[in-house]
């Protein structure tokens, strides 16, 4: 109810808050980026306003046409140019995710209030990846493997990723061939 | 601004005969006037009173620069038997606000509430002084001070001049919201353009028309003042660093012109206005006088509004009318008499509006514990034939073809409509209840993980919150459209609505996540999400119902009645406040809770009033020391508030 009271809003502090709208927009506008991009298809954005739930899936052919996609909308989205950058890389024996917090500048973490920000400390980041390949392990305390061995979870409360008292990189290994057999 | 309306407030709130010297002096182009008859407030919150709070202390010290422990408000040379006045508008050129004080004595008034020493200087010798944008002026013992700025628009045409004159290319102005842009009509323009310059191309040059230079410059640039000697770099940043230059520099023309026009009385509002004039003749502790005519003239209404043909054929109905709102301090609270002099077929139309009656059964439905609540009792037909009468002849005598089709098709649709059904259906025997903040169940989404695969798995849960509850009901003879439209909504079987014995429960209502209840009982249809209601007093609260004068005064209303105490309201919101200053605020406010009542006033030829009466709970001495503990209140918590940003 929160949310939806600010969202009600004009404006907040001097800056305007987006409308339902606005946001449906937005999500919109990257679906059809994202299905326009090589290799990309069968973008999807789901929202729920009631609990502020957004959901985007999109289908690759390759990783590397995902991170194009990626990059070619945030330049799209950006005054300037932004270096390529390599959110997730895999090789034979590992699959390695670089950090999201790394995106956000400090300044906007120090500029927020204080208050709002310890909101923040009830809420989670998760990240899930799967494989058809099984998992070994990850070099993360905070990641596990699910029984099946095929996908791996990140959990992290959002307030500590956003202080930087957790890391949000980590490795998953992949099973060698030898292990898997016993 | 903020500052001026703030040493209004410290200056006001005291001492009441000298009302058309300083009436006299408001400007003729004011949109708002606020006046203070200081004679009555302070015979019912003494200056040494007003003294003493600490945000007057504050303002003397912050704002007047003064030391409060020497200044005295009371011995400073203002006339508290006098009026008071704060003002604020504007026109093409430019925008104002100020104070008017009046003053006992000149020298003393001067000595002792200037403490910068040039405009002190500058006062005592010719009684003004004007530096950029501020303006002070005495004289005749009437004081003023007010900040006085040109318009960014004319700020913008004399930039445009002087770039134009000097032949320099003025960048597209990003900002620039004023014109609906014709894209196809501009596209011809330019090949036009296009097309005579590639004929001026092709003419042989004959330098000797030009000795004595472009004499374009001189008729197309009146305003430019000076051509620099060489030509700077034109970004887009000089062009608004030139704009603001030039805006600094016209102001303080801008406020010259001010002060010669406080000494004419051509234009004094009270000379040239009479509703100005009779809205100043009625007694009261405060007032405030809101001149429509000259908010629809400075361009103050939204450009989408100004630019609708309907309002452009409705200008002569907005011109010439005005609001004046009386103010007047009791001993147990204060009383409002908002009046709206809107003319004679805008105020017939209200009077059409009044001649219904509430139906009764509806209060049944308001508990008697009820934070607040509104009846609403308007004969929506006879109004709406009013308005008709009044708007049809407009569009019809209009020469805009899109005023005719909406004519037409306003004719139609009266035609093939039935009125009485649908005036019937709509809101205008209704009432909405606010029942403070209840615990309810509320629907959730989460998420659980599988731990063999990791599948996200939605799981709805349900958690009690505090919700405010809230009750609308109306009463219609056409109830049972509103029972077929619901069955027929529960056969969609979507599960979304669900029928519950005699009521309709809907999923979610208004508030997402809670669910709404709705049930048609005889002519009644409430909306709620009150499941009690619905459930245990399908017949309305009985003996729990609003009675006694409250239900009276509803029942008997005149077109609308409201009733508000906001008692608990504070404690309660704390919870959905985030930032600890706001919480403290808050908090601090549910010690200064009263109630409001709002209802339809007097009603005259050419007028409708409402009158709101707001009663404090607690002890204070009156009305006027209420409003100086709230005033203080919100300054003690303003330097905390501003501290988070």
């Amino acid at each position: 109810m929160k949310v939806k009271s600010l969202m009600a809003m004009d404006s907040l502090r001097g800056k305007k808050v987006p409308s339902e709208l606005d946001i449906k927009k937005e999500l919109q506008e990257l679906v059809a980026f994202l299905n326009q991009q090589e290799g990309l298809s069968g973008a999807k954005s789901d929202i729920n306003f009631d609990d502020l739930i957004c959901k985007i899936s999109v289908d690759f052919d390759a990783l590397e046409n995902l991170q194009k996609g990626l990059h070619s909308y945030a330049e799209e989205k950006s005054e300037h140019p932004i270096a390529p950058i390599t959110i997730v890389e895999r090789t034979d024996a590992y699959f390695k995710r670089s950090s999201l917090r790394s995106f956000i500048r400090d300044e906007w973490i120090n500029q927020a209030n204080k208050e709002d920000l310890e909101q923040l400390s009830e809420s989670s980041l998760i990240l899930i990846t799967r494989f058809e390949e099984p998992l070994a392990g990850s070099n993360h305390t905070a990641v596990n493997i699910s029984k099946n061995k095929l996908a791996g979870m990140y959990r992290a409360n959002l307030l500590d990723l956003l202080q930087q008292k957790i890391r949000d990189d980590y490795l998953l290994y992949f099973a060698t061939e030898e292990k898997v057999a016993e | 601004m903020k500052h001026l309306l703030l040493i209004f407030i410290l200056y006001s709130s005291f001492h009441g005969s000298g009302q058309n010297k300083t009436l006299s002096i408001v400007p003729d182009s004011c949109s708002y006037v606020i006046g203070l008859d200081l004679k009555r407030i302070t015979a019912r919150i003494s200056v040494d009173e007003v003294q003493a709070y600490q945000f007057v202390r504050t303002i003397t010290e912050n704002y007047l620069q003064i030391d409060p422990k020497t200044f005295s408000l009371k011995n400073v040379g203002i006339d508290y038997a006098g009026h008071a006045y704060y003002f604020s508008g504007g026109g093409i050129h430019n925008s104002y606000s100020g104070t008017i004080l009046p003053v006992l004595d000149k020298t003393k008034f001067i000595n002792g509430a200037i403490t910068d020493k040039e405009i002190r200087q500058s006062l005592l010798n010719t009684g003004r002084f004007v530096a950029g944008n501020t303006v002070f002026y005495i004289q005749d013992n009437v004081f003023v001070a007010a900040t006085v700025s040109a318009t960014e628009e004319l700020a913008f045409n004399k930039t445009d001049s002087l770039y134009a004159a000097n032949g320099w290319e003025i960048p597209f102005r990003w900002d620039y919201w004023g014109e609906e842009i014709d894209w196809d009509a501009m596209e011809e323009e330019l090949e036009a353009l296009e097309e005579a310059l590639e004929e001026i191309e092709e003419l042989p040059l004959e330098e000797e028309n030009y000795e004595d230079g472009y004499p374009y410059e001189e008729e197309s640039a009146p305003y430019v003042e000076y051509a620099p000697e060489s030509t700077p770099i034109m970004d887009e940043e000089r062009y608004y660093e030139i704009k603001d230059s030039l805006l600094l520099v016209l102001s303080e023309k801008e406020a010259l012109l001010f002060v010669e026009h406080l000494n004419s009385k051509n234009y004094s509002l009270l000379q040239n206005s009479s509703s100005f004039k009779n809205a100043s003749v009625s007694p009261s502790d405060a007032f405030l006088f809101i001149n429509s005519n000259a908010l629809y003239s400075n361009s103050q209404f939204p450009y989408s509004i100004r630019r609708s043909g309907f309002i452009r054929e409705f200008e002569s109905y907005l011109k010439d009318t005005w609001q004046a709102a009386y103010l007047n301090f009791e001993p147990t609270g204060m009383k409002i008499n908002w009046k709206y002099h809107m003319g004679e077929p805008m105020a017939s139309i209200t009077s059409a509006m009044t001649g219904a009656k509430l139906d009764k059964k509806l209060l049944h439905y308001i508990p008697a514990n009820s934070n607040g609540f509104a009846v609403i009792n308007m004969n929506s037909g006879a109004a709406y034939s009013e308005a008709k009468s009044l708007f049809m002849p407009i569009l019809d005598k209009s020469d805009d073809p899109n005023m005719l089709l909406a004519s037409a098709i306003w004719s139609l649709m009266d035609e093939l409509i039935d009125e009485d059904a649908l005036f019937d259906m709509s809101l205008s025997n209704a009432f909405l209840s606010y029942n403070g903040f209840r615990e309810m169940r509320v629907e959730t989404t989460t998420f659980d993980f599988d731990p063999e695969t990791f599948e996200s798995i939605e799981r709805v849960e349900n958690s009690l919150k505090k919700i405010p509850a809230i009750t609308m009901g109306l009463s219609s003879e056409r109830s049972y459209l509103i029972t077929k439209f619901m069955t027929a909504m529960v056969a969609q079987g979507n599960g979304y609505i669900q029928q519950e014995g005699d009521y309709f429960k809907m999923k979610s209502g208004p508030i997402p996540g809670v669910p709404f209840y709705v049930m048609v009982k005889d002519d009644i249809v409430l909306l709620t999400n009150e499941q009690d209601l619905v459930r245990n007093h399908p017949e309305g609260y009985g003996n729990m119902a609003l009675s006694g004068p409250l239900a009276k005064k509803a029942a008997k209303s005149k077109m609308m009645y409201a009733h508000f105490d906001w008692e608990n309201l504070p404690e309660e919101l704390t919870e959905f406040i985030n930032n600890p200053a706001d919480q403290k605020f808050v908090k601090a406010l549910s010690s200064k809770a009263g109630a409001i009542e709002l209802e339809l006033g007097e009603i005259g030829k050419d007028f409708y009033s409402y009158q709101a009466t707001f009663t404090f709970h607690g002890d204070y001495k009156s009305g006027a020391h209420y409003l100086m503990d709230i005033f203080n209140l919100m300054m003690s918590y303003e330097d905390e508030y501003y501290d988070d940003f």
